[in-house]
């Protein structure tokens, strides 16, 4: 008899399942939910976790030490500079202790370099038999540019190590670093205080010494026609990846979904626009998910997504409210990072608009709060005519449901 | 499926290339809709499905199969319906054309037993509104449970003849067709604490009777356990709620009936086909009358109060709206069958410059003119908004057009010109003059004359607005869209009939009983895209959606440089009033700063005139109202409270017009 391991699966809802005939193109949306299938007496795969902290921040050393009681025996913590200390049942953590003190204390001050060394030590020492990821822990603003950042986080993700960043600086470019972690299917978390770490820490290593699966993947592969246009994770969070750009030749797409484990599975929502199509069932995409076994991918679910278009209008009737649902969520952090990019470009009546937009489907989604965080934010940067990176990070922060 | 193959010596005459493919792949297809060549179950080209996915259509007979129950009990089955992962449904008919919903489980699956077992719980719920199985069947793995279907057409079916017979018919018994039932019925359940939360129409049966039975057995649940997170996958489009669509938290309670409720009324009243994104996009459906411009009033406010996306704005529950609902059709009913009689009229207004515009522009662009003449019980009120960023002229000198306009058109109609000096308006009859008494106003006895008379009166104020522009500039160089231009809005009285009249976004409301309703309609881009038949999502986000299409103030240039006036074509409404009746004229500075949405805006001006205890209190209330909001724009109200003649009313000056800032 086959013993069977944890299984990848993954549920595509579209809005609209099915579409009448028209002559115009069509708008359909899926979501994409992870699904992650246990059996029982399977255990969770060891953790080799980097800690790369960054800018000066001695004072959370404790914090990040006393997060580290959710790892196991056998779970490895590195350091930058190739200091490495792997758990061993019944021993005092007091090594461990001494190497996150050292750590913080001589943290690095370029980010870049951080990405490098993370990716270095964790290519040095990796196994096969365990879940990687690299955690940065920033207490200042990064002020390199943008282009050796993302080439340091595209490095470090082609090899298959996540990332997440959790800071404690509320001027810290979000917008990038969200850029730089999603590219791992990573997490970008802003905490104040110590305890506020603290927890988010534990809670965050708590989740990754809960995975099952190495690595996992999922890809897509669209049907000639069919054009994605707006990426987001729509949990955990809501994060706006970017619009999807594929090349006649290669219209793959293969995203990180970061660790996933039962109970915090990851959900992605892509915008679709298909041709003008006659009455029948169409494949849109092909949907395979993927994890790391031993050296190489193995494939644990595919499935094709099948869209129906009709001249039956009694198969119009019905909405997806998952898909919906999941839209209203993510559509915000679509519109922060317009309206961050409509400043960028000089375009203060879009930044205006975008965010007068938002209030207004946030107040429609009976978000008040937001909503009127939203209006204020307008108000500010109608007064100022500037739109400072700390009101974009709470922009962000109220868009993704923090 | 249309399949072309290799068929050597064939009477058709192939081209060689459509064949090369097909040389080199044994077995391929070519596919129908893009005519690529493809192996696998779906078009390689362009994903079109080219052999059937045998796990999901196979499992379930296919349309046109026959159903044995023994005993010569038969059906066939004839459409497809929605039905849960797993099971199947099909609508079926026997030899003498009697009607059968067809429920098909797998037989020995676990699911049959929850498919049954879920209906079976459901109907006991449901009683005599629930349909009970005529027979069952066994065949091929499957089971199939057969029910009877009764001579009722479904709720959508009501609404799709509605929307076929689109100018035919009687609203008011449409409403007690359709409406009236299906809310008497979710109000017996909510009266003991259960509601139902999804309601597809398409599964609800209504007879001649009004009697309510659910093909698909929808299952209560108790209002306890409201607000209740629904955890159904698909929701019907056009009728659900936007929280079953997971808006406002997901919660659903009994206002997620009253919306269902409430959005079936909407579509009675305006018979257009289900708005694909109501609920969707968490805004309000448009005012029913964009679509159906003489709804009744009373029946639309109840509409728009039940369908607002805003659960909390909304009924409590369906007993509410069903006691709203029978109060506005007693009201419709009434307004119908008043007779013509004179009411007394309690008249307030207020004309303010807003103080946040007036910071920044004091001159006031709002104007307005009021006359009423008791004895006689007619009155002329109106209310004109200049257009605040005209590069010709200024607003308050168009508003002031129309207000000067309406102070001649007064005073033809009370007899205060010597009416043979100048032209007399077609249709006008003479002021009344009685000797020993002063000559009493008095309008024209057709309802077309005095539309026209209106008609003249704003196309001279817009024949005005050109002379103001000429007098500065005898050769108009710049486009016609810039020049100056003003709203209006007003209401001829007579007695408890009121001609209402609008040109351009001012508003007119009428309040009564706890509800309110516009009832005009707005000249602006994003209402006639609506009345075109454009979704609301597409026509609200249109760029400049909020431009006038109409106003005071169009004109066409001619080849001489001149402004030549374009007639005007204002909308008209007829209206009957009843006593307690509140009318509200106002500019849109009440209502875009009287809440923090229009929907917010109007129940706030609704609560200021109800609680006032008076007319000119209630205007004061209103200038308030939108000042507080921030008063960003020119505030001008007209209130006007109908009261029975024999009623005693704050005294008014009856016979003296009143004007904003200056009345000859």
């Amino acid at each position: 008899m086959t013993r069977r391991g944890p299984r990848l699966e993954v549920d595509v809802l579209l809005d609209p399942t099915t579409s009448a005939v028209t002559d115009a193109e069509l708008e359909v949306t899926a979501l994409l939910k992870l699904r992650l299938d246990v059996p029982a007496d399977s255990a969770p795969v060891p953790l080799h976790v980097m800690i790369a902290p960054l800018g000066p921040g001695a004072g959370n050393a404790a914090a990040v030490f006393r997060s580290f009681e959710a790892l196991r025996p056998g779970d490895r913590v590195s350091f930058p500079g190739g200091r490495t200390h792997t758990l061993v049942a019944g021993e005092s953590p007091d090594a461990l202790r001494a190497l996150t003190e050292d750590a913080f204390t001589r943290p690095e001050d370029n980010a870049a370099a951080a990405l490098a060394h993370g990716r270095d030590a964790l290519l040095a020492d990796r196994r096969t038999d365990a879940a990687h990821r690299l955690i940065i822990v920033a207490h200042s603003p990064i002020v390199e540019a943008t282009e050796p950042l993302l080439n340091a986080a595209s490095a470090l993700t082609e090899k298959h190590f996540g990332l997440d960043v959790v800071t404690t600086t509320p001027s810290m470019d979000l917008g990038m670093m969200i850029r730089l972690a999603n590219l791992g299917g990573g997490d970008v978390a802003f905490v104040e205080g110590v305890a506020a770490l603290e927890t988010n820490m534990r809670d965050r290593i708590g989740r990754l010494t809960q995975q099952h699966l190495i690595d996992p993947r999922l890809e897509l592969e669209f049907v000639p026609g069919v054009v994605p246009g707006r990426m987001f994770r729509a949990a955990p969070g809501a994060v706006f990846l970017g619009n999807v750009r594929l090349t006649p030749t290669d219209r793959r797409l293969v995203l990180d979904p970061g660790p996933v484990v039962a109970g915090h599975e990851p959900q992605f929502l892509v915008t679709l626009t298909l041709p003008r199509r006659r009455v029948g069932r169409y494949r849109l995409l092909e949907v395979s998910a993927r994890h790391r076994a031993g050296h190489r991918f193995v494939t644990c679910h595919q499935a094709s997504v099948v869209h129906q278009v009709t001249d039956d209008p009694t198969l119009l009737g019905y909405v997806e409210a998952g898909v919906v649902a999941a839209r209203d969520r993510v559509e915000p952090a679509g519109w922060v990072e317009e309206a961050a990019r409509a400043f960028l470009e000089g375009d203060h009546r879009r930044v205006a608009t975008t965010l007068e937009r938002m209030a207004r489907r946030l107040s429609e989604l009976g978000r008040s709060a937001d909503a009127q965080a939203t209006i204020d934010a307008r108000g500010r940067y109608l007064r100022s005519g500037h739109l400072d990176r700390n009101e974009l990070n709470r922009l962000r922060r109220l868009a993704g449901g923090a | 499926m249309a399949e072309k193959r290799d068929e050597p010596g064939g009477a058709f005459d192939f081209d060689e290339g459509d064949l090369a493919g097909a040389q080199t792949l044994p077995g391929a297809i070519v596919c129908p809709a893009c005519g690529g060549m493809s192996t696998g179950q779906y078009c390689n080209g362009c994903g079109y499905e080219l052999l059937p996915d045998d796990a999901a259509h196979g499992q379930f007979p296919p349309v046109g199969a026959r159903v044995e129950g023994g005993a010569g009990k038969a059906v066939t089955l004839r459409a497809p319906l929605p039905a849960v992962p797993g099971a199947a449904r099909f609508l079926a008919m026997d030899e003498d054309l009697g009607r059968y919903e067809v429920l098909v489980t797998p037989k020995s699956a676990d699911r049959e037993r929850g498919v049954l077992a879920r209906r079976t719980e459901a109907r006991a719920q449901l009683g005599e509104h629930a349909l009970s199985p005529a027979w069952a069947a066994d065949q091929g793995g499957l089971r199939y449970t057969v029910t009877r279907l009764p001579d009722a057409p479904s709720l959508s079916d009501g609404l799709a003849a509605l929307l076929a017979d689109r100018h035919g018919g009687e609203v008011l018994e449409a409403v007690r067709r359709w409406v009236l039932p299906i809310t008497s019925f979710l109000a017996g359940f909510h009266a003991e604490q259960r509601f139902f939360g999804l309601l597809d129409p398409s599964e609800i049966l209504i007879d001649a009777e009004g009697l309510v039975r659910f093909r698909e057995p929808a299952h209560p649940r108790d209002a306890a356990e409201a607000p209740l997170a629904v955890q159904r996958r698909r929701a019907p489009r056009g009728f659900s709620a936007p929280e079953v669509l997971g808006h406002c938290g997901g919660w659903v309670g009994p206002r997620t009936d009253v919306f269902f409720a409430g959005v079936v009324l909407y579509y009675t009243l305006t018979r257009i086909a289900p708005l694909t994104e109501a609920g969707l996009s968490g805004e309000r459906l448009p005012p029913p009358q964009v679509y159906a411009p003489e709804v009744p009033p009373a029946l639309a406010a109840v509409a728009r109060r039940a369908t607002s996306p805003l659960p909390e704005r909304r009924y409590a529950d369906c007993r509410a709206l069903q006691e709203a609902l029978l109060a506005a059709l007693d009201n419709a009913v009434l307004r119908r069958n008043a007779r013509h009689q004179r009411l007394q009229i309690d008249i307030g207004h207020e004309l303010h410059v807003g103080v946040l515009k007036g910071q920044y522009s004091p001159v006031n662009q709002d104007d307005l003119f009021l006359a009423y003449d008791a004895p006689s019980g007619v009155g002329l009120f109106v209310i004109g908004d200049g257009v605040s960023i005209s590069e010709y002229g200024s607003g308050d000198m168009a508003s002031a057009c129309v207000r000067a306009e309406a102070v001649e058109l007064w005073r033809r109609i009370a007899g205060q010109d010597d009416i043979s000096d100048g032209p007399t308006e077609p249709g006008l009859a003479e002021a009344v003059t009685v000797p020993g008494l002063p000559r009493r106003p008095t309008l024209p006895d057709q309802p077309s004359q005095r539309r026209r008379m209106i008609n003249d009166m704003l196309d001279t104020a817009n024949r005005r607005i050109a002379d103001l522009v000429h007098s500065e500039m005898p050769r108009f160089a710049g486009p016609p869209e810039g020049i100056m231009a003003s709203t209006a809005v007003g209401v001829v009285v007579d007695g408890n009939h009121l001609m209402m009249f609008s040109i351009g976004d001012s508003r007119a409301y009428l309040i009564r009983g706890g509800h309110i309703a516009s009832l005009m309609i707005d000249d602006d881009l994003t209402t006639q895209l609506l009345r075109l038949g454009r979704a609301p999502s597409v026509a609200r986000h249109v760029p400049a959606g909020g431009a006038l299409i109409r106003c005071v103030g169009e004109f066409e240039k001619g080849d001489d440089d001149r402004l030549i006036p374009v007639p005007l074509q204002p909308g008209f409404r007829d209206i009957t009033v009843l006593p307690g009746d509140w009318l509200v004229l106002c500019s849109d500075g009440v209502p875009d700063y009287g809440g923090i949405d229009e929907e917010e805006a109007e129940e706030n001006i609704r609560r200021a005139v109800e609680t006032a205890t008076g007319a000119p209190w209630a205007a004061f209330e209103l200038m308030v109202l939108a000042n507080r909001g921030g008063g960003g724009d020119n505030i001008s109200c007209i209130v006007l409270h109908f009261l029975p003649s024999a009623a005693t009313i704050v005294e008014t000056d009856p016979a003296l017009p009143v004007g904003g800032s200056a009345v000859a």
